[in-house]
């Protein structure tokens, strides 16, 4: 969106109204405000902010309070460190060299979880990632992603 | 076509960490100011903004997204100058109306039917009001480039035209 002031970086929401307060919209609007970090265009130019880069107020646009500070504090360490700590990949799109095609979201078999699916290019393997949603006073919020192919818990693998 | 396999999943990440140390050095270097008001940052915002549309479509995000074709003037004028934000916004009007396609129905973004880019890249042409755009469909492997040249507004760069170099035609022909 260009509404911003010359100067100012990328505004992190893409435009679209968002009515429903819903497991799936949530995750809709995840994927709709990041699905660029999968088509590959760069951010060495500083106008854009990664999902894992981003500040604790916008993650927790998406996720709920306790996710969200995991994730900002690992980014932090690997500030401080200069090295990985504990995330190695781009966790929407489960891969460090992240690319999607095919896309559906939607209910999983449980009222608070979000299924989500795609095709990775290269050997086009189908990705299965399920979200594991809460309520919160700000509506629905990512507790947790697993991923089903690598049986992998996101929030098992960040210290609180 | 055969193209290099990407790294694997979940290998140690060298990427993501020079995303995060290189990130704000970047923009130290190029002053932000600098940065937006160029003709490569309106085009790269129509795709952070509009990136959907490659990787699952209408048919993953809902009715409630709406697509770039469809969207409303103030929305096009953020990213096209006026007068083709008109002529969009008319197609998209007649499309409604007629329920057929009245411009090409390819994305216009994309210059393609299919929802699969991957490997995009927004780079800087040798004319200062050309913008060139080069990806990969992720599905048949076929390069697509898009020719975009721009136009300054008393808003900032705006999109004058896109040509589709693979289809020798362009955005502003079929509006």
């Amino acid at each position: 969106m260009l509404k911003a002031a010359p100067g100012k970086p990328l505004p992190q929401s893409a435009p679209g109204s968002q009515t429903a307060d819903t497991p799936e919209s949530t995750v809709r609007r995840l994927y709709r405000d990041y699905a660029w970090e999968g088509v590959g265009i760069e951010v060495s130019d500083g106008s854009m902010t990664t999902l894992q880069d981003q500040t604790l107020p916008e993650l927790k646009k998406y996720f709920d309070d306790g996710l969200a500070r995991r994730l900002r504090a690992d980014r932090e360490c690997t500030e401080r460190i200069h090295t990985v700590c504990n995330l190695d990949h781009i966790i929407i799109f489960a891969s460090q060299d992240p690319a999607a095609y095919g896309l559906t979201i939607s209910e999983a078999n449980k009222k608070n979880q979000v299924l989500v699916t795609f095709k990775y290019p290269s050997n086009n393997e189908l990705l299965r990632l399920r979200y594991d949603m809460v309520k919160t006073e700000d509506g629905w919020r990512i507790y947790d992603i697993y991923d089903l192919n690598m049986k992998y818990y996101l929030r098992a693998g960040l210290p609180e | 076509m055969q193209i290099a396999l990407k790294r694997a999943r979940l290998f140690p990440a060298l990427s993501i960490l020079i995303a995060a140390l290189c990130a704000p050095q970047a923009q130290a270097a190029e002053p932000a100011a600098q940065v937006a008001n160029t003709p490569e940052y309106t085009v790269r915002s129509v795709y952070h903004d509009y990136a959907w549309q490659a990787i699952g479509g209408s048919e993953a995000f809902g009715s409630e997204t709406v697509n770039l074709r469809r969207q409303s003037l103030p929305e096009l004028e953020k990213y096209f100058e006026p007068g083709l934000a008109e002529l969009i916004r008319k197609a998209s009007e007649c499309e409604e109306n007629t329920k057929r396609a009245c411009t090409p129905e390819f994305d216009y973004i994309f210059g393609s039917h299919g929802h699969s880019a991957t490997d995009l890249e927004v780079l800087r042409a040798s004319k200062k009001s050309a913008v060139q755009v080069k990806f990969r469909d992720a599905v048949t492997y076929r390069d697509y480039r898009l020719a975009y040249e721009m136009v300054k507004t008393s808003a900032g760069w705006r999109i004058g035209d896109i040509r589709y170099l693979n289809r020798k035609t362009s955005l502003r022909i079929h509006c």
